[in-house]
């Protein structure tokens, strides 16, 4: 394989990664917030790009502009979110109904996308364009890589830096954590914990939003953009679900993996990174890096 | 002697009450029937209600969240259309084909039971959504045994007993016969010891493993049970469309038939079977709100949850329990009043 | 400091607390002994508000808390210990801590909390060994530590202790109990105390109450309590009161 080859191929798969771990980071929140998984964390990212798309392409926002007013409709997308898949279930004997549920709420966010923009699938212009309006691309040698995947490699590291430092340095993070580790513990002191929660839920909301915007140039947004949460739940289990870091490295990997079968064998390059999903567990079946809490799965 | 007596009399009770039942709902679908297509919806929900059986075993009895359930159908259905069209090599009939699927997807199903439950609980979850990713991509890509994106076409007719099956209303009272049965041996291992075993498996793991199941067994033998029975819907499927393809084993689908189990009720084999119903008729009947028909499906999953996470079956429940306990406070009530007219 | 006047708690359709008087005085340790399922902790959850609760609850003789939220009783100065210990697993012992001073810190707030967490580190020095190890892998005896010590950290000016004995061994149990005196004497804190442990909770308690399926059944300075017959009876054991 020629080295300019393999720089495009990890340079692709470092970003799809960091895409994963967008989603998976919003997931290991949202795990330790409520304690399930959310299985429409995709479809709040698809949600989140056609937000974008729409007031980049159909109110020609600029930049300064769509991006604040981005993020209030990515929080407001959370606050519904919880309160209405969240909410009615926090008490759900049944951990499995939970799981059910947000899978329905992956149907009505599809769904609603439909409903409002169509089904038919918007393209959306990479952030930085060369001088004819095409991808801008930055050469390395022979390798061409774009600008786009760069820039998610860039970005989602940020976020993923800021993210844990809100969480683990930050005051205000500690109460988060208190509220979603034992929320009745948390409401004796004070925490208020449904404000901290829903807080949770905003963030995540944000973080998918974000990452739905860097995506759509590479996908295009269409409202089975969600399936990407799936490459993403496979980070975080093979992270190992106790940390946002596990959850990091894990999706890394799977986007590198993925991106260089794609190369080896296009149409089952699926077969390659659940296969690998499922070996890596039966190996280590509680994933890569032991969770903070001695055996929560 | 005497409770005996009352168990057997029961049983013939249900049995009785059971066969009403049956014959009720055969003469009541044949008359509602009248077009060739509502019989085909009627004869793919009978299908689907095996796979919301073998939901019901893995998850209502033995607690497992399992995805993979089209996976196996798909493994059941491209087995049968490869045997039956010669594909690898033998041509076997239908009836023939569809029986080895049986010992074919014991063994299968065991294998990656074992395999896959070594992990637990979400993890394990997630390695059956990867499997079925897996086995799409196989199903789509692999050309030789699956036929790719066209899939495999010119299954030939079944026949059974020396009559052809020609048209899905032929295949209904087959199909009814196969889902009833097949309901009445998975409600016959709820009572058996592994049945409990699973259910303790499910309630407790630590209890049970101390009380000496092996629970690592007792939910590798469910997920095979679970997958021959998932195996065996395919293969009927394809039996009865004649043509399979992997667009029908996608990961989409797999939430319709935990649904299908859920609504009726996950602890329920009565209720996975109507549950399958449910799923398979109402769109139908609501097909003249075909934009939104998704929308409802997804809105209706959540409020199936916050609402009725028991399912049907557990309304059932619930509503006995009331009313038994209104029959007790009225005999109580009854039986003080005749106390006090006695003491008078 | 806390009178409760006919207090009814319920759980569903369930009514566990059928109509209970109570006074919680200044400065003392009351406590409350009674057997599983009597409603101790339901009496607890009704001061500081995780439960469903009519009837007069009046803090400092000024205050109506009878309807308030856990938040609001909080931040009035009553901290509740729930049974259980219920740290926060994935926090070391220090960010255990750090959550206890939310009350009067505020979100975003830069009040210092040195010299609260510096008097509960010299009040539990185990802790102090442990400050940065997370806290689901204490002890039992660790974790109840934690959990009074973060209570502490909340400015209380009660203190609602649910069953601290529970689940540890009787060594721990009588270090624990001479800090819990500790923390009454020399901080002065209220405390109500719900025990199973009657024996060692009458010994430790200045008022007792006995309370048996919803009902408070015998009250009274503890020494009498303690002589009460259908007390040693039903808690005590016939031998108890002999050497």
């Amino acid at each position: 394989m020629s080295p300019s080859l393999f720089l495009s191929l990890l340079v692709n798969g470092v970003a799809m990664g960091m895409v994963y771990a967008l989603l998976g980071m919003g997931l290991i929140l949202l795990v330790r917030a409520v304690g399930i998984l959310n299985f429409a964390q995709g479809d709040l990212m698809m949600f989140g790009a056609y937000i974008c798309a729409c007031l980049l392409l159909d109110f020609e926002l600029p930049l300064y502009l769509l991006i604040p007013i981005a993020f209030i409709w990515f929080a407001l997308l959370g606050v519904i979110f919880m309160f209405t898949i969240y909410w009615p279930l926090r008490k759900a004997t049944y951990s499995q109904a939970t799981i059910i549920a947000t899978m329905g709420a992956s149907i009505i966010l599809q769904e609603v996308a439909k409903i409002i923009w169509g089904s038919q699938p918007r393209s959306m212009p990479h952030l930085v364009l060369n001088s004819e309006g095409d991808p801008a691309v930055l050469q390395i040698g022979s390798a061409s890589l774009q600008w786009q995947y760069l820039i998610i490699i860039a970005v989602g590291a940020l976020i993923i830096f800021l993210i844990t430092q809100l969480f683990e340095k930050l005051y205000v993070g500690k109460m988060m954590q208190a509220a979603c580790q034992d929320s009745y513990a948390a409401n004796l002191l004070g925490v208020p914990s449904i404000l901290t929660i829903c807080a949770t839920y905003i963030i995540v909301a944000i973080v998918c939003g974000i990452c739905g915007y860097l995506v759509a140039p590479v996908f295009m947004v269409r409202s089975t953009l969600g399936t990407l949460q799936l490459r993403a739940f496979a980070g975080v289990v093979i992270g190992g679900f106790g940390s946002i870091k596990g959850a990091v490295i894990g999706c890394l990997l799977v986007g590198i993996v993925e991106s260089f079968s794609t190369m080896a064998f296009s149409g089952y390059k699926d077969v390659t990174v659940f296969l690998l999903l499922i070996i890596f567990l039966v190996f280590r079946p509680t994933g890569l890096f032991k969770g903070k809490i001695g055996d929560k799965a | 002697m005497r409770d005996n007596l009352n168990t057997t009399r029961r049983t013939i009770i249900k049995f009785g009450v059971l066969l009403v039942a049956v014959v009720a709902f055969y003469f009541l679908v044949s008359t509602l029937c009248t077009s060739l297509y509502t019989m085909m919806v009627v004869d793919i929900a009978l299908i689907y209600s095996l796979i919301a059986y073998s939901v019901s075993v893995l998850l209502g009895m033995g607690g497992e969240l399992s995805f993979a359930g089209v996976s196996f159908m798909g493994g059941g259905a491209f087995l049968l259309a490869n045997l039956t069209t010669g594909r690898l090599g033998p041509t076997l009939s239908p009836v023939v084909s569809f029986l080895l699927i049986i010992p074919v997807f014991i063994v299968i199903a065991f294998i990656i039971g074992l395999i896959l439950l070594r992990l637990k609980g979400t993890f394990f979850t997630f390695a059956t959504i990867g499997l079925v990713q897996m086995t799409f991509a196989i199903y789509n890509n692999y050309k030789p045994l699956f036929g790719g994106a066209d899939g495999i076409a010119g299954i030939p007719t079944t026949e059974i007993f020396g009559t052809k099956l020609m048209n899905y209303n032929d295949w209904f009272p087959v199909l009814l016969i196969l889902a009833v049965v097949v309901g009445l041996i998975v409600e016959r291992i709820r009572t058996t010891p592994m049945g409990r075993s699973l259910a303790a498996c499910r309630d407790n793991e630590t209890a049970a493993r101390v009380l000496g199941v092996n629970v690592y067994m007792t939910k590798v033998l469910a997920f095979t049970i679970a997958g021959v029975l998932s195996a065996m819907a395919g293969g009927l499927y394809a039996m009865l469309t004649k043509f399979v393809s992997a667009d029908m084993f996608t990961y989409a689908s797999s939430t319709k038939y935990i649904i299908m189990a859920m609504l009726g009720g996950v602890q329920s084999t009565v209720g996975a079977f109507l549950g399958a119903f449910i799923v398979q008729v109402l769109p139908q009947i609501l097909s003249a709100f075909e934009g939104f028909l998704q929308l409802f499906w997804g809105i209706a999953i959540v409020l199936l949850m916050v609402f009725m996470p028991e399912g049907l079956a557990g309304i059932v429940k619930s509503l006995g329990r009331k009313f038994r306990a209104k029959n007790k406070k009225k005999v109580a009530a009854a039986a003080a009043a005749a106390t006090e007219e006695g003491v008078k | 400091m806390i009178k409760i006047s006919n207090l009814h708690a319920y759980y569903g359709t369930i009514e566990a607390l059928k109509g209970i008087n109570m006074e919680i005085r200044k400065g003392q340790i009351t406590c409350l002994i009674g057997s599983n399922g009597a409603g101790k902790s339901t009496l607890l959850k009704s001061i500081s508000g995780a439960c469903n609760r009519s009837g007069s609850i009046m803090y400092k003789d000024n205050a109506d808390i009878s309807n308030l939220s856990p938040q609001k009783v909080a931040r009035l100065g009553i901290t509740h210990v729930p049974e259980g210990r219920h740290v926060f697993p994935g926090l070391t012992v220090k960010e255990n801590l750090e959550v206890g001073t939310i009350n009067w810190h505020g979100f975003f707030g830069r009040k210092p909390y040195q010299k609260e967490m510096e008097e509960v580190f010299a009040l539990f020095p185990r802790l102090k060994e442990r400050e940065n190890q997370l806290s689901w892998s204490l002890s039992g005896g660790e974790q109840q530590m934690l959990a009074i010590g973060r209570a502490l950290m909340s400015h209380p000016e009660v203190l609602l202790l649910d069953e601290p004995s529970m689940g540890l061994a009787p060594l721990v149990i009588a270090e624990l109990f001479e800090k819990i005196v500790e923390i009454n004497k020399e901080w002065g804190l209220t405390i109500l105390l719900v025990e199973q442990n009657a024996k060692l909770a009458m010994k430790t308690a200045d008022y007792t109450y006995v309370l048996e399926r919803g009902n408070i059944t015998v009250e009274g300075p503890s020494a009498e309590v303690r002589s009460n017959d259908m007390v040693i009876k039903s808690y005590l054991g016939k031998f108890a009161n002999t050497k």
